[in-house]
């Protein structure tokens, strides 16, 4: 009995013994398909990787400069994403990357290679594009229109929409030699060439771009430079309410070591592509609090109120607000003192994200004043939700105000609005007597500011202004 | 140090005592002893032994415990009483320890035990425990943390029957009875080796515990139901018996993965997890094996020959051997005390026990074995 136990039991064994030999050749086959499957993917869409694109990409130049065919590197770099992954968190911003590579591959054919470099950085390589290349052009053009109308429909992710489009930068290949990274470089330079135009749309590559690339480039070192080596310096246009100096806007100028001053029209979009402009930002607030704490000790000029300009790009920084509060700390500004100048765009375009944070600037003891007024949308209904405390009339409206009726008829709309709402009123850019009569004859109160009274001064020419100005209308500085 | 071993399988404790006791008078090479070791069956009256001992050979130098099948050289006592009598020829002695409370894992019963050990690193202790609701297992390896000398400590878990709720294992010495604890005989002024016989080969590819508790396993590498594997194992058995898994117990590995830390064996299943006779952890690497009589003979013999090299005229042997082992050796169980005493020649003390206790191969922990069998050869300095 015994025997026929052991029998049947040593038999089981062995079964056993040989199912889990089968079992450990599955699981190491399986392994194995694991590790070759994330060593050439990209984990969270699933697209290839950096790796497998370069693989294919060498294998493509080898058979271009053997077939004499065209291809295309593809560089896709999805619009304004950072925005989203801030404003609704990471897992929202992966889900809708996940949605996008969806959809992009099912844009492409089959033989075409799509793979994520990271981030929002989409890649495709397309060949077999024919030996000619206006005919290789018109169907990378085909297959673009297709990636672009793809993505451009609204995304739908945790019950939210979001609109999503791309920049893509095109570079051809064919029988020449060239290295990967630069065919990689190519497209990703006519990639930025898109966004500059406005984002949205494909650039194929050229020469040129890169020659603008460089530059810009080199900009961006020069800025990076300058910041570091005190090139940049604030100049104070002057703001008069009757005849007295009561403020001043601070401006950002910048003296470079090779090519003098340069204006801010030349290095301000810079900054901003570059996000340079939030160190830059952050040097200027510091700039003027410093200058406002140097004004403290002066009977005169310790009533003056500086404004400074905040870039969206500054403004939309998760760690601004505690950057500004840290500054006004650190130089124990008072309240009122400060006006922090946001434009009427900024507002309209990220009306949801900035309203608590302007909330806080207020409640700190900010001003807040909203820029070039007039020119957006005007809705009445930021007056009502933000704390505003200025409005300043766009330049536009005051050019012509001597002669153009309906701009008198709209400054006055202005001035009575914003007095309703409590708030002062700046007219800007005002640069001749015609000008300044006509804004009088509509309220003689408003502040004013412009050439007429005075251009942009260096600090301590700015504060010869100001004591002269108090001198000739009277001490009281406080409008 | 002179030893002699006598039996009765009477079924009156008294007259059993009294029919040793005659042996013992009538044996012409001992006349008088030191101490008196007894193992005896559960179905003894409990609360009759100290008494009875005391009233029969007039002394209180005597500890006793319960084994189902002990060992009078070779000889097998079921359900009997075995006695060793120890007379000391020099400077040798024998001290008991006993303590109560190891299933409620009482702190101070393993501070007063590592304290009695240390205080006694150079004597020989045989450890002999009840079955104390199966915590003796987790009461050992906690025992070893406490740095006491391993080496030197082995022994084994009382046999007995199941009354009512009771596992009677109990230990009897100086008129207590111990129902949770264990008893430590303490041999001073010896000279020891100990040896162990395994005789089951490892075999397939190993496993690695996911998912146990206590003395069961639920789930083996990446969740897999080790209740299935069992399950397998047994198909195609008429009138299947857990116990016949005991030809199969699993071998637990230490942490390089390839040497043996213990064995195994199989208690009983249902279709989440498989019981064993003694803990398994979390992380353990394990192997299925099998054995047969004459493997388990083998490596009987292999074990004496360690033994003998380490101390080849020993004055008294002890075998702790697991029960389950005693299964799978069949009708050839009186086999392997045969082979102990042909190579070392002494008489031979133990029983088949619930479980043995002794150091690991690399003398680093203690270690509760299943389905080993754990030889100490000793002599008197």
């Amino acid at each position: 009995m015994r025997e026929k136990i052991k029998k049947q039991l040593l038999h089981n064994l062995l079964l056993e013994v040989s199912k889990r030999y089968d079992y450990i050749m599955e699981q190491n086959a399986r392994i194995f398909e694991e590790t070759n499957y994330k060593a050439i993917h990209d984990e969270l869409t699933g697209l290839y990787n950096r790796f497998y694109f370069i693989e294919q990409l060498k294998k493509a130049l080898y058979l271009a400069q053997r077939h004499q065919r065209y291809g295309a590197v593809l560089f896709i770099d999805l619009d304004n994403f950072k925005v989203i992954n801030d404003t609704t968190g990471h897992k929202a911003g992966d889900a809708l990357l996940k949605m996008i590579a969806k959809k992009l591959k099912n844009a492409l054919r089959e033989e075409d290679v799509l793979a994520r470099f990271g981030g929002d950085e989409f890649v495709v390589l397309v060949e077999d594009l024919g030996e000619d290349e206006g005919q290789a052009v018109k169907l990378v053009r085909g297959v673009v229109d297709k990636l672009l109308s793809s993505i451009a429909y609204g995304h739908i992710v945790d019950q939210k929409v979001y609109q999503v489009t791309a920049s893509i930068g095109i570079a051809l290949f064919h029988h020449g030699e060239i290295e990967i990274d630069d065919i990689l470089r190519y497209a990703d330079s006519a990639m930025y060439e898109a966004k500059r135009k406005g984002k949205s749309q494909a650039v194929f590559f050229n020469p040129m771009i890169e020659e603008r690339l460089q530059r810009r480039l080199l900009m961006e070192t020069s800025i990076r430079q300058g910041i570091d080596e005190g090139e940049f310096f604030l100049v104070y246009q002057p703001q008069i309410k009757n005849g007295r100096i009561i403020g001043a806007e601070a401006l950002v100028r910048w003296n470079n070591a090779e090519r003098g001053v340069i204006p801010p029209s030349e290095f301000i979009a810079f900054a901003e592509e570059s996000r340079l402009i939030i160190v830059l930002g952050e040097w200027i607030l510091q700039e003027a609090c410093k200058t406002l704490k140097r004004w403290e000790k002066d009977p005169i000029l310790k009533n003056i109120k500086l404004s400074v300009n905040c870039s969206a790009i500054e403004v939309m920084e998760s760690d601004f607000e505690q950057k500004l509060m840290r500054i006004l700390t650190r130089y124990g500004i008072g309240r009122g003192k400060l006006c922090l100048e946001i434009t009427e765009s900024l507002l309209m375009s990220h009306h949801a994200s900035l309203a608590d944070v302007i909330h806080r600037l207020s409640e700190f003891g900010l001003k807040i004043a909203l820029d070039d007024f007039g020119t957006g949308y005007s809705s009445l209904a930021y007056l009502k939700s933000f704390p505003i405390n200025i409005l300043k009339i766009d330049r536009s409206f005051i050019e012509d105000i001597y002669l153009d009726r309906s701009d008198q008829t709209l400054v006055q709309a202005i001035v009575s609005v914003a007095e309703d709402f409590g708030m002062q009123v700046v007219a800007e850019g005002v640069e001749n007597k015609e000008q300044e009569q006509a804004i009088r004859a509509i309220a003689d109160h408003i502040v004013v500011q412009g050439f007429l009274y005075g251009k942009p001064l260096p600090l301590e020419a700015f504060e010869t202004a100001v004591k002269e100005r108090s001198a000739e209308y009277g001490k009281e500085g406080d409008a | 140090m002179f030893c002699r071993v006598f039996h009765s399988l009477n079924p009156s404790l008294l007259q059993a005592m009294e029919e040793i006791k005659r042996q013992f008078q009538a044996d012409r090479q001992m006349d008088a002893f030191d101490f008196i070791l007894i193992a005896l069956s559960s179905r003894y009256p409990v609360w009759d032994v100290n008494e009875t001992v005391w009233q029969v050979f007039d002394t209180k130098q005597f500890a006793a415990f319960h084994a189902t099948d002990a060992f009078n050289n070779e000889e097998i006592v079921h359900h009997g009483v075995t006695a060793l009598f120890i007379k000391f020829e020099r400077q040798g002695r024998i001290e008991c320890f006993v303590q109560e409370g190891v299933s409620e894992n009482k702190k101070e019963v393993l501070e007063k035990t590592a304290r009695y050990l240390k205080e006694r690193e150079n004597a020989f202790h045989i450890i002999i425990a009840g079955h104390c609701k199966a915590q003796t297992a987790f009461f050992i390896e906690k025992l070893a943390q406490y740095d006491i000398p391993i080496k030197n400590l082995l022994g084994g878990i009382s046999s007995g029957e199941k009354v009512s709720d009771a596992l009677l294992t109990y230990q009897f010495y100086n008129g207590e009875v111990v129902q949770d604890g264990f008893m430590i005989l303490t041999f001073h002024h010896v000279k020891m080796a100990t040896s162990v016989a395994l005789g089951f080969e490892s075999v397939g590819v190993q496993y690695t515990v996911s998912k146990a508790k206590g003395y069961r396993i639920y789930r083996v590498d990446d969740n897999q139901s080790f209740a299935y594997t069992i399950e397998r194992l047994s198909r195609g058995i008429e009138n299947f018996k857990p116990e016949y898994l005991w030809y199969t117990p699993i071998v637990v590995l230490d942490e390089s993965s390839e040497n043996f830390l213990t064995l195994r064996t199989f208690k009983e299943q249902t279709d989440e997890w498989v019981e064993f006779f003694g803990p398994v952890k979390e992380g353990q690497k394990i192997r299925l094996s099998y054995g047969e009589k004459e493997n388990l003979l083998s490596a009987d013999a292999k074990s004496a020959t360690a033994l003998a090299a380490q101390l080849p005229e020993p004055d008294l042997l002890f075998n702790f051997s697991c029960i389950a082992r005693q299964y799978v050796l069949e009708e050839m169980q009186t086999e392997e005390n045969r082979i102990y005493r042909n190579f070392l020649h002494a008489p031979l003390f133990g029983f088949f026990t619930f479980g043995e206790i002794g150091h690991d191969p690399s003398r680093r922990s203690l270690q509760y074995y299943n389905e080993t069998s754990l030889l100490t050869g000793m002599t008197e300095l």
